[in-house]
């Protein structure tokens, strides 16, 4: 049931600027996959251009083995959810799931019985004959979503589909999101500025940037093995800090010298990427970074320092509350303890990852 | 792999045949013939004469000599720019004192205001003919008791007219403005220490100064186009409207061609007054939406009472016409005179020999409006959600009408169709055409504005779940355009069934409406009569208000 999508040397052009720019993917049959980028990367774009809204300049859409780039949206048999969820303002809640059922020209007590099936499973079906002006944001979410699956799409895509919801419900919905996509083993592809999101939810997460594709991988393999400066910054949060490798040893701050598996015989300026809770304060040591703590911020499980380096450079450490006993206060000399085992190079030119794992 | 290209080719066909692309078609050929063609044949008129071979600009340099000619141009710009004036000094603080001061009788001052900027302006200039002209029921009254008033025709009388009939349009434009500025904008000017009259000045007049502007602008293009006010009281006083018409009724047979010429010049005026008024807007416009609009403030007695009489006074005056109609409609008549007693013997009059009229005026108009929404429904779509230099062009094209005069219209459509492949000369048609281009980019600048509120994204929605667009649009974004654009139709309709200017030159003894008949009757001193039709003109509008409010939830007119 669950179909490929494939997205071969993709370009969608506005004049001169280029929206996407030759993008290449294949997402699995029952995939969750996820778009993830800063606005304006071009993730939108690309999920119109696979509803059949944004036209394609080059390149080709496949699902499964059939091109669609000349198939109209209409007959794509996508179920999309849209950031605003799109309701049909004029329908109630049982006619907007039913609309797609009645277009496919099913009839009847199946139709009922679809519809009834669809709601149920988004637990809306004691709503069914309400308007939707009557309905809270959830409300309508669930109701987008049952209309969206109901007509047994090939593909579901979603478009933002939690952002216009409170943090707390955010969280509920992509739990259910997730879990209802597993269960109808659906081939999913969704947009999302919001990175947190992303890892939750995805099995795997297309990192975009200015039309192009940065890093594909797993929710993990990106945090933990990004491929470059973009994706170590926007997944999460990163310090940079300057320094040289040589010989498979990175030298920082002229002193703190960490091994490294580096690819073979690599020598030059690179930049360490350290996410703030991978390292440590502690007394300052000989042979150790250091620096002293500009502000604490108390968050409850963890105490967030921003440190000031020797070099003048700036860095974010965060701390469990419940693995430490000290807490700095602001003006406090403190020495850095890296967890080296967790720490990224990337080349200084390139910003690309230098990392043989 | 042959079949696949087959199929390939095909599906690239359907995109470019498109339901929209269709549509968009359509609309460029029938604007092309019923705007493009009509004015382009009047304006290349113009060039020529019956006596000269070829390009000649014989017409204009008449025009520019004789002083005939050139004083109605100069009567013209007089007439408008004083009635712009006086209905702006009178529209605005007015309109002021309306929505920020509580009132007595609000709702009934609010109405009488709406129901006079609706009603045709023919009207006021008859009914104040039989209250103040030389037989007039308050001249004789005055004279009876040895007040001398003067007379009330040419270009006093077309100014009274003029102004009561079109201050209300600065006036609800202006209180739509007023009720749209965020009180804190004037407490963060009291809050700085300017505060009364400075702040007024300072703050409250120059927000809304655009919206002034475009009203005055609109009242000046309305002035410049209207035929029937000048024809009726203005007496000898010509105006450009006026000597259109004349020329083209004394000249159709021989010269139509110096009545294109009048038509050019006045198009150009108005269209030079519109490219103003949107100069000032677009450089001027402050977009506001009040989240907290400023309260009216409760008056002392007073000047409660002071402040009630000034509004009151005005929008009686403006309403008197159809007061008077009404009434008179019920008066016993002997020729052109009024004689004691009531009766419903206009009426019976009016039935007998004018029913056609009012059966054309009714047809017509609502054949227009069926015109009018479907075009408003797919045009305003095709120029906002299609975006594209074709519909960009549409869009102009489909709001150049605005800016030209009624009686333009009528000879446009005449010198048009009265020969060649397609002849509607004497027939409803050219008359329900005329109705249609004119009344259009009313309707068209309301469903616009809905569209741009309506999500697009709820079409995209009904497409992904397998609704081909044609389909979509009818069952989602066209049901949702609905309301908004229905009432803008309403419009369109009331300023239909009170048309003269482009009915006076296209119609036929079987094509006669309720407007030519007052027009006539006036003339013919058949006062009953025209009284009478005009009620049901009065009538027609209230209904049509009435409806207008149904389905837009009581929002205002403007």
């Amino acid at each position: 049931m669950s179909q490929t999508v494939r997205i071969e040397s993709v370009v969608k052009e506005y004049g001169n600027f280029r929206a996407i720019d030759n993008v290449s993917l294949e997402i699995k049959p029952g995939e969750f996959f996820t778009l993830l980028g800063p606005s304006g990367c071009g993730k939108t774009t690309l999920l119109r251009m696979i509803a059949g809204f944004n036209t394609i300049e080059s390149g080709k859409i496949y699902f499964n083995d059939e091109e669609i780039n000349d198939v109209p949206a209409h007959k794509r048999n996508v179920g999309m959810v849209f950031q605003n969820y799109a309701i049909f303002p004029h329908m109630s809640v049982k006619d907007n799931v039913a609309y797609g059922l009645k277009a496919r020209k099913i009839k009847g007590a199946e139709l009922i019985k679809r519809t009834e099936q669809a709601l149920k499973l988004m637990q809306m079906y004691e709503y069914k004959d309400r308007q939707p002006s009557q309905l809270s944001g959830g409300q309508q979410q669930r109701v987008a979503l049952a209309r969206a699956i109901v007509i047994h799409p090939s593909v579901l895509l979603m478009d933002e589909p939690l952002s216009n919801l409170d943090a707390k419900l955010r969280v509920q919905m992509r739990s259910s999101i997730k879990k209802l996509q597993k269960s109808l083993n659906i081939t999913t592809i969704y947009v999302t500025h919001d990175q947190e999101e992303a890892l939750a939810i995805s099995d795997r997460i297309a990192v975009m940037n200015n039309g192009r594709v940065e890093q594909i991988g797993e929710p993990k393999e990106i945090y933990m093995r990004p491929a470059n400066t973009f994706v170590a910054n926007f997944i999460g949060t990163s310090n940079f800090l300057q320094g040289e490798a040589d010989n498979g040893v990175v030298t920082i701050l002229g002193k703190v010298k960490i091994p490294v598996k580096l690819k073979e015989g690599y020598k030059g300026k690179v930049i360490v990427s350290v996410r703030p809770e991978n390292a440590a304060l502690c007394p300052v040591q000989e042979g150790m970074l250091k620096g002293k703590v500009v502000f604490a911020t108390f968050l409850g499980d963890y105490i967030n320092y921003e440190i000031e380096l020797e070099d003048g450079t700036s860095m974010e450490i965060n701390e469990y509350t419940s693995n430490v006993d000290q807490h700095w206060e602001a003006g406090d000399l403190a020495g850095i303890d890296l967890n080296t085992k967790r720490i990224t190079v990337f080349d200084h030119e390139t910003e690309k990852s230098i990392m043989v794992y | 792999m042959n079949n696949m290209g087959g199929k390939k080719i095909f599906r690239k066909l359907q995109n470019y045949f498109s339901f929209w692309n269709v549509a968009l078609l359509l609309f460029l050929v029938l604007s092309a013939v019923f705007i493009i063609y009509p004015f382009g044949k009047m304006f290349l008129q113009s060039f020529t004469t019956a006596k000269e071979e070829g390009f000649t600009l014989a017409n204009y340099t008449t025009f520019f000599q004789k002083k005939y000619y050139y004083t109605a141009l100069i009567n013209s710009l007089k007439i408008c720019i004083v009635v712009t004036v006086i209905t702006t000094a009178l529209g605005v603080p007015l309109a002021y004192i309306g929505t920020r001061y509580n009132l007595y009788f609000k709702r009934v001052i609010n109405i009488m205001i709406v129901l006079s900027m609706l009603s045709p302006p023919f009207i006021g200039a008859y009914s104040w003919i039989t209250l103040l002209g030389r037989s007039g029921v308050i001249t004789k009254f005055l004279a009876s008791i040895g007040i001398d008033i003067g007379s009330i025709y040419g270009f006093k009388g077309i100014i009274l007219v003029f102004v009561l009939k079109l201050f209300p349009l600065v006036y609800l434009y202006v209180s739509g403005a007023l009720s749209s500025i965020d009180s804190s904008l004037e407490e963060a000017s009291e809050s700085l220490g300017v505060s009364g009259i400075k702040r007024l000045m300072k703050v409250t007049f120059p927000v809304i100064m655009p919206t002034i502007l475009s009203a005055a602008l609109m009242v000046f293009m309305t002035a410049l186009a209207d035929f029937g006010t000048p024809r009726l009281i203005g007496e000898g006083y010509n105006v450009l409207p006026v000597i259109i018409y004349k020329e083209f009724l004394n000249e159709v047979a021989t010269n139509p061609s110096f009545a294109s010429a009048l038509s050019v010049i006045i198009t150009i005026i108005s269209a030079l007054v519109l490219l103003l008024q949107k100069a000032i807007v677009d450089r001027k416009s402050y977009n506001m939406s009040a989240l907290r609009p400023p309260a009216p403030v409760e008056l002392p007695v007073g000047k409660k009472i002071l402040a009630t009489a000034a509004v009151f006074i005005v929008a009686f005056l403006s309403i008197v016409p159809q007061i008077t109609v009404v009434v008179m409609s019920f008066l016993k008549t002997r020729g052109p005179l009024f004689v004691r007693g009531f009766s419903l013997e206009s009426y019976r009059n009016i039935i007998s020999k004018l029913s056609t009229n009012i059966r054309n005026t009714f047809t017509f108009s609502i054949l227009a409006i069926a015109l009018i929404i479907i075009i408003g429904l797919l045009g305003s779509y095709l120029i906002v959600r299609r975006k594209s230099k074709i519909t960009t062009f549409l869009d102009i094209l489909l709001m150049f009408p605005y800016v030209i005069p009624g009686s333009v219209i009528g000879i446009c459509l005449i010198v048009a169709f009265n020969t060649g492949p397609l002849v509607l000369t004497g027939t409803m048609w050219i008359i329900v055409i005329s109705y249609s281009i004119r009344k259009l980019p009313y309707t068209m600048r309301s469903s616009v504005g809905i569209l741009y509120q309506i999500d697009h994204s709820v079409e995209e929605a009904s497409i992904s779940l397998g609704v081909p667009p044609m389909k979509t649009f009818f069952k989602t974004t066209a049901i949702l355009m609905l309301p908004g654009l229905l009432s803008g139709a309403v419009l369109s309709f009331v300023a239909n069934i009170n048309e003269l200017s482009s009915t006076i030159i296209l119609y036929t003894g079987k094509t006669s409406t309720i407007s030519v008949a007052i027009f006539n009757a006036v003339n013919n001193d058949a006062f009953g009569n025209a009284a009478a039709l005009a009620t049901i003109l009065t009538f027609s509008t209230v209904i049509s208000l009435v409806i207008f409010n149904k389905i837009s939830g009581g929002k205002s007119v403007v």
